[in-house]
């Protein structure tokens, strides 16, 4: 058990930092289609702000941020082996459980998002997006040779990176009957904010389980389509698929009208 | 009652603004009218205010005044005060709507337009007389010239695949603008490929604003089609509707106006404006789900065929063929969402009885009208968000001559707009949007993927602006200290 589940931190946080990064934070995608003179005065209305902001000191969310000694860890996320998914669920399943307090468990997916193996910035294209979640997720699965899946994922998202986590320290390693084996229903209890089942179109969790699960079936199908042709081939990796789960109707329209998007030549005057 | 209200309001107002003019104009005293309700329950808004709301501030706002109409906003979730801010993507209900919709399923629930018999009959008057509401809203001359829809995305669905599939040809463009919303957007992608037809997209100017000049000189002879909102549900900008109108209708084009977020909160002139089409859904505007309306104006409509086929809209059956009924019935296949449009027009009784231009002088007046007041919501929010730091708000910055509608969409630097969602949610009990907004090409304009967005109705206040920046400026805090 790793015992620092979460940074503590009593002193103001550090005043932000007013660089705009593409690379790290890709929602803000650099100023390249803003002019000029608008990203420099937003630059300059940062570093003032950021002037204000550091004075500010105490607030609610430094309470926040003190360490609840409560709370149980589930340890760090490695693809042991001989570690039944199943039996990982269980013990992700009950730490979240006794995560009453919503905040906690905000906190503990944001501790986890810190976790995740950084992801190589190759892989953020749009092959390897999850459609349908509110946030950019990638996802990439590969099946080793001895039939044991691996799954690499990063989100532009602190908490949906939580949930990327959490899912695939639940599923990495695992045996891909084992993965096609979980429903969505057996995450219920690792939420945020979304009540019950949340069949919605925000429901990271579900779109990203389902994500894995399509790969991991495809591989299935590869490897059993072609046993032993190619016995020196140490992973597959899985081929781009654009369609969706039935049960994600916002995310396939989404998609369908992303395409449309895409076919048609959209000249936008500068 | 209404003199108990204005003594109440006067008395607490009059020292600070003598001429403060919120709720003592005088309104229509029928007394079914939502407006005796709404007076009625300044009297309860008083102890609702003491329980769950923040203290009264010293000036009571219209929106303190009609707090206590929309019941849901006084409750608690995930242990805070709920306080909704996500009205451009639906608004709430006021007591009004939902006891209009129960009478309807208690008193007089019956199909319209097929039976003889008295609750058929009061149906259909009633589900006429919402038609008849709506138009006189937005000022069309004839109630025929409105057609009930879903929504306002049916609305625009109808004109692209009825009017669109009938007078587009190949090469004939379609002018939009990056902004539009998804519903104002694939519609006629879908008819464009059918008919060989064009989009053209303006952008934004530096103002980051459509660009009307860049879109006057898109407009040519091969236009037939301008498709514009009202207001920007992202920018909170405003587009001169008038002014588009007027050049398009030089070349001949016909203009389709999406007014979802204008309506609910401004006065909205279909005669005035001289809009050819002009769609709106009722949920943004305090009626209910499920039903919204297409403006046509007459000549237009009658020569359009229909749309889906079914009841209520032939004239005539025959087994090879059929002939169709006048608009709108044309337009309305099969039983409409009757206790909706009854809804809807409980609604627009709702709004009228306020007084849309009090609206907008609440939300988003220009500054001199009430300058003595401080300034209205909408600068009230741009000023208030601009403080958070690290933070982008989309759109034009407000000036005397430049207003913007009372919602902002944002970012803050290295916090993706779901994370904030999600905290203000969970830890402030804030309502606020995050995401595209259906409006992914704008998002892809300013470079971006997603925002997150506030958006204030009437029932908001100032101090629920002063609570969000206040839960915004914790956000940013709790998650630059995970950093
Ligand atoms: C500007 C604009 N147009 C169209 C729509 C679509 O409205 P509806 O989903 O009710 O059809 C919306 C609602 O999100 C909107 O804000």
């Amino acid at each position: 058990m790793n015992s620092s589940i979460i940074r503590t931190s009593t002193t103001p946080p550090p005043p932000p930092q007013c660089s705009i990064s593409s690379s790290s934070r890709p929602w803000i995608k650099g100023p390249t289609s803003i002019s000029g003179r608008r990203t420099l005065s937003f630059r300059r209305e940062n570093e003032r702000k950021s002037l204000r902001s550091s004075d500010s000191g105490s607030n609610f969310s430094s309470r926040l941020n003190a360490r609840n000694p409560s709370l149980v860890e589930i340890g760090t996320p490695s693809p042991a082996v001989g570690t039944a998914v199943a039996d990982r669920l269980h013990r992700l399943v009950l730490e979240f459980k006794s995560l009453e307090e919503p905040m906690d468990r905000v906190k503990r997916l944001l501790h986890y998002a810190s976790r995740l193996p950084p992801y190589d910035e190759s892989g953020r294209v749009a092959e390897n997006r999850v459609v349908g979640c509110a946030t950019q997720v990638w996802v990439e699965a590969e099946m080793e040779e001895g039939g044991r899946m691996r799954f690499r994922a990063d989100s532009d998202s602190e908490i949906s990176k939580g949930f990327c986590s959490c899912l695939i320290w639940v599923l990495d390693g695992g045996e891909a009957e084992e993965v096609l084996g979980l429903k969505t229903e057996d995450f219920e209890y690792v939420n945020v904010g979304l009540h019950g089942r949340g069949h919605s179109r925000v429901n990271t969790w579900h779109n990203v389980l389902i994500t894995m699960q399509k790969k991991t079936r495809a591989l299935l199908e590869e490897k059993n389509e072609k046993p032993s042709l190619e016995p020196s081939l140490s992973s597959i990796m899985v081929s781009p698929g654009y369609e969706i789960s039935a049960q994600n109707h916002g995310g396939l329209a989404q998609t369908h009208a992303s395409h449309y998007l895409l076919s048609l030549s959209v000249t936008l005057p500068l | 009652m209404a003199m108990v209200m204005e003594g109440v309001a006067m008395a607490a107002v009059a020292t600070r603004f003598p001429s403060f003019r919120i709720i003592h104009r005088r309104r229509p005293s029928s007394s079914t009218s939502p407006t005796s309700r709404t007076l009625r329950s300044f009297s309860a808004s008083a102890s609702a205010l003491r329980e769950g709301d923040p203290p009264a501030p010293l000036s009571v706002s219209l929106g303190h005044v009609i707090r206590p109409d929309f019941p849901i906003l006084h409750q608690e979730v995930n242990g805070s005060r709920l306080v909704y801010l996500d009205n451009a993507a639906t608004s709430q209900k006021p007591t009004a709507v939902m006891r209009a919709i129960q009478t309807y399923y208690e008193a007089y629930n019956s199909n319209v337009h097929r039976g003889i018999h008295f609750l058929s009959a009061k149906a259909t008057e009633e589900f006429e007389l919402a038609r008849k509401k709506i138009a006189s809203f937005i000022n069309a001359s004839d109630s025929s010239e409105i057609v009930f829809t879903r929504n306002a995305t049916e609305a625009i669905n109808l004109v692209a695949y009825s009017w669109g599939l009938q007078n587009l040809k190949p090469e004939d463009e379609i002018v939009l603008t990056v902004a539009e919303h998804h519903s104002a957007i694939v519609p006629w992608q879908l008819v464009a490929q059918k008919t060989g037809a064009v989009l053209k997209f303006v952008g934004l100017n530096q103002d980051e604003v459509p660009d009307i000049n860049m879109l006057k000189e898109t407009l040519s002879t091969k236009t037939k089609l301008v498709v514009v909102h009202h207001v920007s549900n992202v920018l909170a900008s405003v587009l001169p509707v008038e002014d588009i109108v007027l050049w398009a209708h030089e070349i001949g084009a016909k203009v389709l106006v999406d007014a979802c977020q204008s309506v609910p909160h401004m006065v909205v002139d279909v005669q005035n404006l001289d809009a050819d089409f002009l769609v709106a859904s009722s949920h943004k505007m305090c009626g209910p789900t499920g039903i919204g309306f297409l403006y046509g104006k007459s000549y237009l409509l009658s020569a359009m065929p229909p749309f889906l086929g079914g009841g209520e809209m032939i004239s005539d059956v025959f087994l090879d063929h059929s002939t169709y009924a006048e608009p709108p019935s044309r337009f309305e296949a099969g039983t409409p969402a009757i206790g909706e449009a009854i809804g809807l027009g409980a609604a627009i009784d709702y709004l009228s009885a306020i007084s849309m231009q009090k609206i907008h002088d609440y939300e988003a007046s220009p500054i001199f009208l009430i300058a003595y007041l401080s300034v209205e919501l909408s600068e009230y929010l741009y000023e208030s968000l601009r403080s958070v730091p690290s933070v982008r708000i989309y759109g034009p910055v407000p000036t005397r001559n430049v207003r913007r509608a009372a919602l902002c969409s944002f970012n803050v630097e290295n916090i993706h707009p779901t994370d904030i969602a999600t905290f203000l949610d969970q830890q402030h009990g804030v309502a606020i949007r995050s995401g595209h907004h259906c409006a992914q090409p704008l998002h892809r304009y300013l470079g971006i993927s997603a925002s997150a967005r506030v958006s204030l109705h009437f029932y908001n206040t100032k101090e629920d602006v002063d609570y969000v920046v206040q839960a915004l400026n914790d956000t940013v805090n709790f998650f630059n200290s995970f950093k």
